[in-house]
């Protein structure tokens, strides 16, 4: 069954389908609320208030005009503006300086906390400017783990074309990435020339 | 992850993703105490929300039967236990699991209920109080701009239903009513435009498509009636619009909670016309849902309905336009504000002179009358070419595949077409919002026209003698000076070197490249005009050990596809060869009968039946009257075919194939060629052309300011192709005299060069700025200008730093470039103290140490320290009791020398130092 008949069934009163699709949409937005969010707590926070939106706009909420998962993007960015998100952007850096690379315990030290964090743009802006349903099949499949099978399910396509879909989101996310690294590159040369001096007579 | 197995290089590259994603997101799960909590508060929620529908007993009854099939399937999907389904099993046991085994299962039950509730509460308290949400025009644009699709639903002025669609990603801007539609490629710049009924799409430049904002696309999406005035031009932007006034209230509408905002938009410039715009927004989402615009200066209230799809019309044709349709070019039909009595274009009409020409609507609506395109714009469709019917029709279905029209001649002074392109720029910064930097100071014109002329920094004594002539005019003098010297010409020769013959190919065997680099000095030295140089490259001739400028057919090994693919590439700005194996997949103007049509001209040149590389060095490069090429895999011959051009029927009675075609390339009515080296030398001295890349100049890559490359190519034709003259008029603009710096960093200033592009220095002239710096003992000419081609050790140093042609503004810094700058043969012998030149030269005991630091820098930055700078390196030569170590008159070795040997070699590994700007 897919995420959108789930949630026809969701607004019909069916509590065991919202726990199953609760269950598929937790690891998104906890994710994507760990992107924006260093501390756990605020992370938890943006999570709940989150959720609640969701619970709360369900009966009025139309899947022929707005994406469900975008959807759920969207309030998780907004959830985060609102806690602060440039606090818990130095809260992370600081907690990546004193080398406990934040949310993920036991990883590997960070020798270079903004070169990691321009990385970490990097992969967001690439994921952002994917289309929908290549953004979700990457991230299911590359930072959920699921299966192809999965993924079908969720989407009601074939496992077939659940691959084809893959193959191509990989490619264009390749291909943004290294556009946004390329970018990275070309405003690091910029800057790196101070300002022309005023001339002086001699 | 170099494989030719396309499915391994797909396995690698998930692998890669996978990594990188793990890095980016943080994939420690939640903690299964707070999903438990969190279900309890969101099922109570539902629970809440189910009984405000009115109850569903029955239904859920159904809904819990259904439900035991989807935990099966949860389970399936699942298998091991995922939070959600942990969560489950977790409240069923319960928290205080002492407390619950001494109850009875009722209370056992009530308790994790209350507990659960407890939990709940405080997490919502926290949830509500912790931050309240704010909203505004900024925060509604931003989620926005984060929706893949925005589509707009509203009334027309004349009650038709009107959509609007818009695609950040994709970057389309689409209008679509019962009557028109309209759809704006913001990326390519053109407007197509189609009345239903008609047989004409009508497609136009889009003034300033490329720079348009997503907040000024979104603003036409959601109020575009309101925001547009009668009185703009249908190809213009809606004007820049400014928020005036906002303010936003919680709205409950049966049952359901909306915020309200209130937004009031103002005109810049004319403050006193207002708009004001009430959105509704999802509480969470900050999406508009809906857009109600009031106070419209009388034309009434309108609605819009806002809905956001995952995906929109890819092309005009899903939209109702028939895919029969003739597309035409605006500037093919005649201009309805000029005309006096003008027939119409099409057989059905009848001509109308008397025009008002209100809108595009209006204009499609009168039979046989026509409205023109911006009459200055160049046109985008091109006029068929007549004597080829099937070609005919195909091209008016693909109107990338008719060639630009021919290069009209501009018959005015150097000075006058300098102040020309100053003028096209200015409207175009106008056009768009820009504001230029300002112009570059002396030193700093100094620098960027020396390395951009001469290919090197200027001497110490040069700055000198510069800044002491009196300034009026000293500028256009050192221009004259510049471009009558040597190193101009050998510099040059150096640039189009690079383009002209392959990289990666040993040269060495066919003679190297300096005779092929003497041979375009000697033309450049003479200013040759350009027309004849290509024409002598196209038709050289003689032994394949002669080099000069057979080598360049001798490096393309002679072969018909390569000689094709170089010079589409180097003397028309367009990359064939991209057709060579199969119809182009991003240019559809070519297909592969074009590539091999075009290689055909190439066919008929005498060529060894071995390889190259083993071949004679006797052998005479000549034309042949045998030769053919074909389809790759098939047996029929491919006949010359000029691109976008008429096929060669027969072959010539008394000339080559290489003579019509070289006739041809080089003829001021060829549209590609004036423009393709115009934009090359543009390219060369702002560090990217008005096309980009300068090599494939199509439709998809429309020119920064076409106006610029129209003119400059037919005042390079008017001059009968004269190159110097062409630098001349380019370098004394005002254009090319703005600063490379700004205190804010908008990339669409420099993009647009109202700001100049900082350039990394070439290979070349990097070797030659530190020879000239330093004063190495590299042998020079009389009027200053350096021995190049001679060089060995400079060869070498070349060769270490060379980046690809075309990417000048990429800066080759590896770590053996790097390595090679700060400790290479070239930086010790520099600024060692017995080899260095210029600090042998500040020994001299006349000299202060304040002079020998402002030596260095004139020497080096091309410009003296500030005062900051003056100081600290001041300080730093001084020893640290305040006197200087040493004895500079009689001791090399002394302190001084070293610290100033340190100081030039920090400048010479500066990045001001390696960077052009």
């Amino acid at each position: 069954m897919t995420d959108v008949e789930l949630l026809l069934r969701v607004q019909r009163g069916d509590l065991t389908a919202w726990e199953l699709l609760y269950a598929r949409c937790l690891p998104t937005v906890w994710r994507h609320a760990c992107a924006l969010a260093g501390d756990r707590l605020v992370v938890e926070e943006i999570v709940s208030e989150t959720f609640l939106a969701f619970v709360r706009s369900v009966p009025a909420f139309d899947p022929e005009t707005v994406h469900l998962h975008g959807w759920l993007r969207g309030v998780v960015q907004n959830k985060a503006a609102d806690q602060g998100r440039q606090a818990a952007k130095r809260r992370r850096l600081a907690a990546a300086a004193r080398n406990g690379s934040v949310g993920s315990e036991g990883s590997a030290e960070v020798s270079d906390p903004l070169e990691t964090e321009e990385t970490r743009q990097d992969v967001l802006s690439a994921l952002d400017r994917l289309p929908e349903l290549q953004r979700l099949v990457l991230e299911w499949k590359h930072a959920d783990d699921q299966s192809v099978r999965e993924i079908a399910a969720r989407l009601g396509q074939t496992e077939k074309s659940v691959e084809s879909l893959l193959y191509r989101a990989r490619k264009e996310f390749r291909r943004l990435f290294e556009l946004e690294c390329a970018d990275d590159m070309r405003t690091r040369v910029n800057t790196n020339v101070p300002p022309s001096t005023l001339e002086k007579s001699l | 992850m170099a494989t030719n197995d396309p499915r391994q290089s797909d396995r690698d590259c998930g692998q890669d993703i996978s990594e990188l994603l793990r890095q980016v997101f943080c994939l420690e799960p939640p903690r299964e105490e707070f999903v438990a909590s969190l279900q309890d508060v969101l099922r109570a929620e539902l629970g809440s929300a189910s009984q405000r529908q009115g109850g569903e007993t029955g239904r859920r009854d159904d809904a819990v039967r259904k439900g035991d099939a989807l935990a099966e399937q949860a389970q399936r999907e699942h298998g091991s236990p995922r939070p959600g389904a942990s969560a489950v099993r977790r409240l069923e046991e319960s928290k205080d699991s002492a407390a619950v085994a001494a109850s009875p299962p009722k209370r056992r039950k009530r308790r994790s209920l209350v507990a659960a509730v407890t939990a709940a509460t405080i997490v919502i308290s926290v949830a509500v109080w912790s931050s309240r949400p704010s909203y505004s025009w900024t925060s509604m644009m931003r989620a926005l701009e984060s929706e893949p699709w925005v589509e707009s639903i509203a009334e027309g002025r004349s009650g038709e239903t009107v959509r609007n669609w818009f695609s950040q990603d994709r970057r389309v801007m689409i209008r679509r009513s019962d009557e028109n539609l309209v759809w704006d490629d913001l990326a390519a710049g053109v407007r197509s435009r189609y009345r239903f009924g008609s047989d004409v799409l009508v497609q136009s430049r889009l003034v300033g498509g490329r720079s348009r904002t997503v907040e000024q696309s979104l603003l036409s999406l959601l109020a575009d009636e309101a925001v547009r005035l009668p009185e703009d031009d249908d190809e213009q932007l809606p004007g820049r619009i400014e928020v005036a006034e906002q303010s936003w209230r919680d709205v409950l509408d049966g049952g359901e909670r909306w915020v309200e905002l209130e937004v009031v938009l103002s005109r810049v410039g004319t403050p006193e016309e207002r708009i004001r715009l009430v959105f509704r927004l999802d509480p969470e989402s900050h999406l508009p849902q809906s857009c109600r615009v009031l106070d419209t200066a009388g034309r009434g209230e309108s609605v819009v309905k806002l809905v956001y799809p995952g995906d929109g019309p890819r092309e005009v044709y899903e939209l109702g336009v028939p895919r029969t349709v003739v597309v035409r070019d605006a500037n093919e039909l005649p201009d309805s504000a000029r005309i006096a009595e003008v027939p119409a274009a099409t057989p059905t009409g009848t001509p109308d002179a008397s025009v008002a020409a209100n809108s595009l609507s209006d204009e499609l609506a009168r039979p046989g009358v026509h409205t023109a395109g911006i009459a200055s714009r160049e046109p985008l469709l091109r006029k068929p070419v007549e004597h080829d019917g099937e070609r005919d029709a195909e091209q008016h279905a693909n109107p990338q595949s008719v060639p630009p029209p021919p290069v009209i001649p501009v018959a005015v002074s150097s000075a006058e077409m300098t102040q020309r392109v100053d003028e096209l720029m200015a409207e175009l910064w106008e056009h768009d919002g820009i504001s230029p930097v300002e112009g570059c100071g002396d030193f700093e014109f100094l620098r960027r026209v020396y390395l951009d002329l001469t290919g090197r920094v200027p001497r110490v004594s040069e700055v000198r003698a510069f800044i002491e002539e009196v300034p009026a005019g000293r500028r256009e003098r050192l221009v004259e000076q510049l471009l009558a010297r040597r190193d101009h010409a050998t510099h040059l020769a150096a640039v189009w070197r690079r383009f002209l013959l392959p990289e990666g190919v040993d040269l060495a065997q066919y003679g190297g490249t300096a005779s092929f680099e003497q041979w375009l000095t000697d033309h450049f030295r003479t200013n040759t005009p350009y027309d004849e140089v290509v024409r002598e490259l196209l038709l050289a001739e003689g032994r394949v050990s002669e080099s000069g400028p057979i080598l360049f057919y001798t490096a393309l090994k002679l072969a018909p596809e390569a000689l094709a693919a170089q010079t589409s590439r180097a003397f028309l700005g367009m990359r064939l060869e991209c057709a060579q194996c199969h119809d182009h997949f991003f240019d559809n103007r070519w297909k592969q009968e074009d590539f091999w049509g075009y290689a055909a001209f190439f066919a008929r040149i005498s060529r060894p039946e071995g390889k190259m590389e083993r071949v004679s060095p006797v052998l005479r490069v000549r034309d042949t009257n045998r030769g053919d090429v074909t389809l790759p895999d098939q047996d029929e011959i491919v006949r010359p075919r000029y691109p976008l051009g008429e096929t060669l029927a027969e072959e010539p009675p008394t000339s080559s194939r290489r003579q019509e075609l070289a006739d041809w390339m080089t003829t001021a009515d060829n549209p590609h060629f004036a423009r393709a080296a115009v934009n090359r030398v543009w390219a060369h001295l702002f560090g990217r052309g008005i096309v980009e890349p300068v090599d494939d100049m199509r439709s998809d890559h429309p020119p920064v300011c076409p106006e610029v490359l129209d003119e400059l190519a037919g005042y390079f034709v008017s001059t009968g192709f004269d190159l110097r003259d062409l630098f001349r008029v380019i370098v004394l603009s005002q254009t090319y005299q703005r600063s490379s710096g700004a205190w804010d960093g908008d990339p669409s200033r420099s993009l647009q060069f109202a700001q100049m592009n900082m350039k990394s220095l070439t290979a070349e002239q990097l070797y030659d700025s530190i020879a000239v710096a330093t004063r190495l003992a590299a042998p020079v000419l009389e009027d200053g200008s350096l021995m190049r081609q001679t060089n060995v050790s400079r060869q070498a140093f070349i060769k270490q730093f060379q980046a690809p042609p075309g990417e000048v503004t990429d800066y080759q810094a590896g770590i053996p470039q790097a390595l090679t700058l700060m400790n290479g043969g070239l930086i010790q012998g520099a600024t060692g103290l017995q080899t260095s030149g210029i600090l042998r030269s500040l020994e001299a005991p006349f000299f202060t140490d304040e002079q020998r630091i402002e030596t260095l820098f004139l020497a080096t930055l091309s410009r003296p320290p500030d005062d900051i700078e003056a100081q600290t390196m001041l300080e730093y030569v001084m020893s640290p009791d305040g006197e200087p170590e040493g004895d500079p008159a009689g001791d090399p070795e002394g302190g001084r020398g070293e610290r100033l040997g340190d100081i030039l070699w920090a400048l010479l590994n500066s990045a001001e130092f390696t960077l052009n700007h």
